[in-house]
C-alpha cells in the first residue's frame, strides 16, 4: 500500500477543506501559533527545514533550508515572502489542487516564512487563468485576516503579517522567479540576471524570499510532525512527498502525492493504468514539458526522485508525468512543445528568442513533410547552441526537451520524414 | 456608468467607469505609495473585462493617466501578457490549449471543429462578430483535458458533440 496524501492533501477528506473551520479541524494553524507563543528562534526553525530535507517543489529542488539560510533576514528595511503560484510548466496543476482545497496551509506556511526571515508582507502570485482557485485563496485571506491571522497582531502577538494575492495576466515565463518579480512590479516579465539573487535584490529592490506553493504549503505540517518525521519518507537526497501531477493515456488522470522515490510502475498503477488496454505504454514526460522524454522501458524502471531521474538524463522537475501510449507520434509531440516555448520566450535575449523560433520551425517543416534528414542534425544544433547562452532557464528549458527526443526516437523521425 | 476623472487643471484624464477606478484603487493599497506601477495589470485586466473582454488605445492611455506612468509601460504590459487582447470587438472568446497533453488526447478534433463552425483561423472574430477564436498553451487542466474556455468558464473533458451543444446553447 503506498502511504498517500500526507501533506498538502492532508487534509482530503474534511468537509469543506477549503474554509478556515475545515483548515481548524487539522489543528490548522496550530503550528505558527506555537511558534509565535514560544518564540521559537529562525534559526531552530531553518535548521529544522534544513534537516527535513526538504527542497524545493516548483521544479528547481533548491534545498529550501539552506535557501532561508542565506535569506539576509537581519538586514533592516522591508522584507517580502513572495510564493510562486504561477503554475505554467505544461503537465502540472498540483498548484492548483492546494490553493482550490487547502489555501489556509499555504497562508500558515507563509506566515512561518514570514516569522521566520522578518518579512511583514507577502504577495502570492497566482496566474490569471486560475479563476476558481483566485476565488477560494481571495476567501481564504479574507477568513484570516477576519479572525486576526493576517494583519497586524497576528493571533494578538508582537508580529505582524499582511499577504496579498497578485493575478498574473498569461505568461509562462512569469513562474521564473525574476520575471514573476518584475510582473509584481507592474512591467512585462523579462527576468533579471542573476545574481544578484532575489534574496538580495527582489521586490522593488528588496531582500525577497521566493518559494513555490507546494513547498510553503508543506511547512506547517514538516514543523509540526518533526524534520525527522519528514526525512523518514522518501529517499536520500529526495525526502518526503511529492504531488505528481499525471495526465495524458491514464485511465484515471490526477494528482498523486506519493513519497518520492515511489516507483513509476507504483505511479502508473495509482492513475489506473493504460487508458487503452490494447496499447502499450511508449514513452514518459516525467517532470514537464522541460524535462526530457524517456522511453518505455527505462521509465519502468525507474523511481520517481531527483537523483534516479536525472541519471537517466531527465529530471523530476515540476512533477508532471505525462504518458504516452503507442498510438503515439513522437514528431508530433515535439512539434507542440516546440511551439510552446517559441509562443513563450519573452524575446529579450537572441539564443532563446531566435533559437525557440528556429526550432519550432523546425519542427514545423518536418511535421507538414516538408523537412530533410539534415533539419534533424540542424534542430539538435539549434539546440546545443540556446543551452547555457541564455539569461534565464526558458532557454535550457526548450532545448532539453528537444535533445531528449533526438536521442531518443531518432529513428522514428527519420522514418516519419522517409515516409 | 461612465466618470470622467479631471484633475486640478481641469483636464479629463481618465474615462475609465467609476466601478473600474474604484476596484484600481483597492489593488494600489496593496503595494507600497510609490508602487502604483504594480497594479497596471490589474487595471488593465479591470479596464478589459468592462470593455466587453477586449482593450484599445483609449483604455491604454487611460490606465496610464490614472495611475500616472507613461503610456509605454502600460503598452508593454497590454502587448506581452496573453489575456489581454487589442483591438478587437466579438461577443464570446473562445480558447483552446493545443499544449501537449491535450493535443494527445483530442484537442485537435476541437479546434478543426471550432475553425469550421466560425470559418475562423486562432485570432479571429468572426463574420458575425460573434466569436474571437483564441489559441492558449497549458492551463493546468491537463487531467481533464481537452478543454475549451468560452470567458472564465472552462468545458473539461471535452468532445465534439459536447461542444456543438454548449455552443449552441450560447448562441
Amino acid at each position: 500500500m503506498i502511504i498517500k496524501d500526507k501533506i498538502c492533501f492532508r487534509s482530503k477528506d474534511v468537509k469543506n477543506s477549503w474554509t478556515l473551520s475545515g483548515y481548524r479541524e487539522n489543528g490548522g494553524y496550530s503550528v505558527i501559533y506555537n511558534i509565535i507563543k514560544n518564540k521559537v528562534s529562525a534559526e531552530s526553525i531553518i535548521e529544522d527545514l534544513k534537516k527535513s530535507g526538504l527542497r524545493g517543489r516548483g521544479g528547481a529542488g533548491f534545498p529550501t533550508g539552506l535557501k532561508w539560510s542565506f535569506f539576509p533576514r537581519t538586514k533592516k528595511g522591508q522584507k517580502y515572502i513572495v510564493c510562486n503560484s504561477d503554475e505554467g510548466e505544461p503537465g502540472t496543476f498540483k498548484d492548483r489542487d492546494i490553493l482550490y482545497y487547502n489555501p489556509h496551509q499555504l497562508i500558515e506556511g507563509m506566515l512561518i516564512a514570514g516569522y521566520t526571515l522578518d518579512a511583514t508582507v507577502g504577495y502570492n502570485y497566482i496566474r490569471g487563468e486560475f479563476f476558481e482557485q483566485i476565488e477560494r485563496m481571495e476567501c481564504a485571506i479574507k477568513e484570516a485576516y477576519a479572525e486576526g491571522i493576517l494583519g497586524k497582531n497576528v493571533m494578538g502577538f508582537d508580529f505582524s503579517f499582511d499577504l496579498f494575492n497578485f493575478f498574473g495576466a498569461g505568461a509562462y515565463i512569469c513562474g521564473e522567479e525574476t520575471s514573476l518579480i518584475e510582473s509584481l512590479e507592474g512591467k512585462a516579465g523579462l527576468p533579471r540576471f542573476k545574481p544578484p539573487f532575489p534574496a538580495n535584490f527582489g521586490v522593488y529592490g528588496q531582500p525577497t524570499n521566493v518559494n513555490n506553493t507546494e513547498t510553503y504549503a508543506s511547512i506547517p505540517v514538516i514543523l509540526e510532525k518533526g524534520a525527522s518525521w519528514h526525512a523518514s519518507f522518501g529517499v536520500k537526497d529526495s525526502a518526503g512527498f511529492k504531488i505528481f501531477s499525471v495526465s495524458g493515456h491514464v485511465k484515471k488522470p490526477g494528482n498523486y502525492e506519493v513519497p518520492l522515490g515511489t516507483p513509476f510502475a507504483d505511479l502508473l498503477d495509482l492513475a489506473g493504468g493504460m487508458r487503452n488496454a490494447s496499447r502499450k505504454l511508449k514513452a514518459v514526460i516525467p517532470g514537464g514539458s522541460s524535462s526530457s522524454v524517456l522511453p518505455a522501458d527505462i521509465m519502468l524502471g525507474i523511481n520517481m526522485d531527483f537523483k534516479s531521474l536525472a541519471d537517466a538524463g531527465s529530471m523530476l522537475g515540476s512533477g508532471a508525468v505525462i504518458v504516452f501510449d503507442d498510438s503515439t507520434c513522437m514528431v508530433d509531440v515535439l512539434y507542440h512543445i516546440t511551439k510552446f516555448y517559441a509562443e513563450e520566450s519573452c524575446g529579450q535575449c537572441t539564443p532563446c528568442r531566435e533559437g525557440t523560433a528556429w526550432m519550432h520551425q523546425i519542427m514545423c517543416r518536418l511535421r507538414d513533410k516538408r523537412g530533410s534528414i539534415e533539419d534533424l542534425d540542424l534542430l539538435n544544433s539549434v539546440a546545443s547552441n540556446i543551452l547555457g547562452n541564455t539569461i534565464c532557464a526558458l532557454g535550457d528549458a526548450a532545448a532539453l526537451p528537444v535533445k531528449g527526443m533526438l536521442l531518443h526516437y531518432r529513428s522514428e523521425f527519420i522514418e516519419y520524414i522517409s515516409k | 456608468m461612465i466618470t470622467a476623472v479631471i484633475n486640478n487643471k481641469n483636464k479629463i484624464i481618465t474615462e475609465l467607469s467609476s466601478s473600474v477606478l474604484e476596484k484600481i484603487d483597492e489593488w494600489i493599497l496593496k503595494f507600497p505609495k510609490s508602487c502604483k506601477r504594480s497594479a497596471t495589470l490589474i487595471a488593465l485586466k479591470y479596464a478589459q473585462d468592462f470593455n466587453g473582454g477586449f482593450l484599445n488605445n483609449t483604455l491604454i492611455t487611460d490606465v496610464a493617466s490614472y495611475l500616472e506612468i507613461p503610456r509605454i509601460f502600460v503598452l508593454e504590459v497590454a502587448t506581452f501578457y496573453s489575456m489581454y487582447h487589442m483591438n478587437k470587438a466579438a461577443k464570446y472568446k473562445i480558447s483552446v490549449c493545443t499544449n501537449i497533453t491535450c493535443s494527445q488526447v483530442g484537442s485537435k478534433e476541437l479546434v478543426s471543429y471550432l475553425k469550421g463552425r466560425y470559418s475562423v483561423e486562432f485570432g479571429m472574430v468572426s463574420a458575425d462578430g460573434k466569436v474571437f477564436l483564441n489559441e492558449v498553451e497549458c492551463l493546468a487542466l491537463c487531467d481533464k483535458a481537452p478543454l475549451v474556455q468560452i470567458g472564465t468558464t472552462y468545458y473539461t473533458n471535452m468532445n465534439v458533440n459536447e461542444l456543438a451543444t454548449v455552443l449552441d446553447r450560447l448562441e
